[in-house]
């Protein structure tokens, strides 16, 4: 919509609409064949890896990786455990994940009638839904 | 989870949630930006935006940039500006007999809101307040009074002067014209921004060299700078055409000020002495009014501040406040010479008259300046309006080069990083 140059409003709106860079950088759809069957193949979550790997790039910061000179554990790794633990868990345990599926979804289906077994070849009409879990 | 843990979750939760509730709220925030305190002044806000894309060095740029890509632009879109506030229902009918015989009469005194008619064009002053290399209407009212009784002629019409009652009559110089066409024939004859003029005048509202020179009084400064306040307040939203007793103490101490040559500026960190005489302000307009470079112009200007500034701090970061102070006061002042470009010079008083004294019979509707103000309210607005439009847009669009300029790495840095994620989930999917 084009700016009107006496709104400050308007002019505040047009700004935003460059700093947010809503458009940059939308990915491409993941074939949906590919996530069938990749997929499964995926370890899922561990809050051990994710803290392991945080914690050995924080030498990319400038900060020291491992025990304190004293021997004793560094708080801020156990620290960094705890939360992406709890961050994990919120995920998994917490999260709503709905899936929307939009019509057009190509089904087959069998059946029977008076006149005996049918077949149905078409399209779901309405868009549905469905849940998940992040694992 | 043992029942241990159990119980230490319960209170190490509460703990958390009474430590959220304690700590968790933010502390008050102050603005360094002015403009985020200003309801709707729009200008005050592109200008600190501008500073933190660019930097406060920015502000010099801009000046330039004003002075040359702005004026220089801007003429036609003010022209139409100012004909659609003069389409008036009687646009299509005959020019009345009245004006064609008779003319229109106003008194000068009603026209000339600044006294700029008092001054010859061929004086120190006169050389900066008139462009005298092409033709204008204020250098041809100044002929008509000169050649008192005379007709003298500027574009579709003749104005001749009546020394007995100090007055311009004006009449076309074409009969057989609707109103419509005179008064859009007179709009397309006249300049409004005039760039050697228009730099003059910013530059003397600043330090009132001219001001000065011509031996204004303080009250009749105060008088101008009034008519300046009411229009500044327009051009922020604001249309009570009141000024506060506070503003009224300000315009009085600038006044005085301006009478005597001396200016006393807050540039953020602390008052300045500004003072730069007629044969300093000449040299700068003859080296800028030619001009199309903005950053030679910036620089000009920034020389100005140096030579007419008396400060005592000479710190590298104070001597760039000041400067900065300098340069935002500059752009301010463009603004409403702009405004006032349009709503209170001459050539615009003259139409205003005429357009009147079409829709009463002969008898023009404007008197004292301030009041017109608000008599002609929409008049006034519509056609500010119309020029802060266009001056906040030239910002803004500028604000816009630099802020691509700023984003396009960090576009690229984004674009890239998606790129790397889908190729990431893919490698996952695969189990590469």
């Amino acid at each position: 919509m084009a700016i009107d140059f006496s709104d400050i409003s308007s002019i505040i709106g047009g700004f935003d609409k460059i700093l947010n860079l809503s458009s940059v950088g939308g990915s491409p759809p993941i074939p949906t064949l590919l996530i069938l069957v990749g997929v499964p193949l995926r370890s899922g979550l561990s809050p051990t890896k994710i803290a392991s790997r945080i914690i050995s790039r924080k030498s990319e910061a400038g900060l020291p990786v491992g025990a304190l000179p004293s021997g004793g554990a560094s708080p801020d790794e156990i620290m960094e455990r705890i939360r992406i633990e709890e961050i994990i868990n919120a995920l998994q345990q917490d999260v709503i994940i709905s899936v929307a599926i939009p019509p057009g979804t190509t089904i087959t289906a069998a059946g029977i009638s008076a006149a005996g077994p049918v077949s149905v070849f078409g399209s779901t009409i309405m868009p549905t839904k469905g849940y998940g879990v992040i694992q | 989870m043992g029942l241990i843990d159990d119980k230490k979750n319960v209170f190490t939760t509460i703990g958390a949630y009474t430590s959220l509730n304690n700590g968790g709220k933010l502390p008050t925030t102050t603005n360094t930006f002015t403009s985020v305190n200003n309801k709707n002044e729009i200008i005050p806000l592109l200008l600190d935006v501008l500073k933190i894309v660019v930097g406060s060095e920015a502000l010099q740029e801009l000046t330039g940039q004003l002075f040359t890509n702005l004026v220089d632009k801007i003429e036609p879109d003010l022209k139409t500006g100012i004909k659609k506030q003069n389409i008036q229902s009687n646009s299509g009918d005959n020019l009345p007999t009245w004006f064609v015989s008779n003319g229109v009469s106003v008194p000068v005194k009603n026209i000339d809101v600044n006294g700029k008619l008092k001054t010859n064009p061929n004086s120190n002053s006169g050389s900066l307040l008139y462009d005298k290399s092409t033709p204008n209407f204020d250098s041809t009212a100044y002929q008509a009074i000169q050649n008192s009784g005379t007709d003298t002629t500027f574009g579709n019409m003749t104005i001749n002067y009546n020394s007995n009652t100090d007055s311009f009559i004006y009449k076309p110089t074409n009969p057989n014209q609707t109103i419509g066409d005179f008064t859009n024939g007179f709009v397309d004859s006249i300049t409004v921004i005039n760039k050697k003029e228009f730099m003059s005048n910013v530059m003397n509202q600043f330090y009132g060299s001219i001001s000065n020179d011509q031996n204004k009084t303080a009250d009749q400064l105060a008088q101008e700078l009034q008519i300046s306040k009411l229009i500044e307040q327009v051009v922020n939203g604001d249309n009570s055409f009141t000024i506060l007793p506070s503003d009224l103490d300000a315009i009085l101490t600038k006044a005085n000020d301006l009478a005597n040559g001396s200016v006393n500026y807050d540039m953020g960190c602390g008052i300045i002495t500004a003072n730069l005489p007629l044969s300093g302000l000449t040299n700068v307009i003859a080296s800028i009014s030619g001009s199309t470079d903005p950053t030679f112009i910036g620089n000009q200007l920034n020389n100005t501040i140096d030579s007419s500034s008396n400060s005592p701090d000479t710190t590298t970061e104070n001597k760039q406040t000041i400067k900065d102070g300098f340069f935002q006061t500059l752009i301010n002042l463009i603004k409403t010479t702009l405004a006032q470009a349009v709503s209170t010079t001459p050539q615009i008083r003259t139409i205003l008259a005429i357009v009147s004294a079409f829709q009463n019979n002969g008898i023009t509707k404007i008197g004292n300046p301030i009041d017109d103000l608000k008599n002609f309210s929409i008049f006034i607005n519509c056609n500010v309006n119309t020029a802060m439009k266009l001056i906040n847009e030239f910002i803004y669009n500028l604000i816009i080069t630099f802020l691509i300029a700023l984003l396009q790495p960090i576009i690229k840095t984004i674009v890239k990083e998606k790129i790397n994620q889908y190729i990431n989930i893919l490698k996952s999917l695969v189990s590469i």
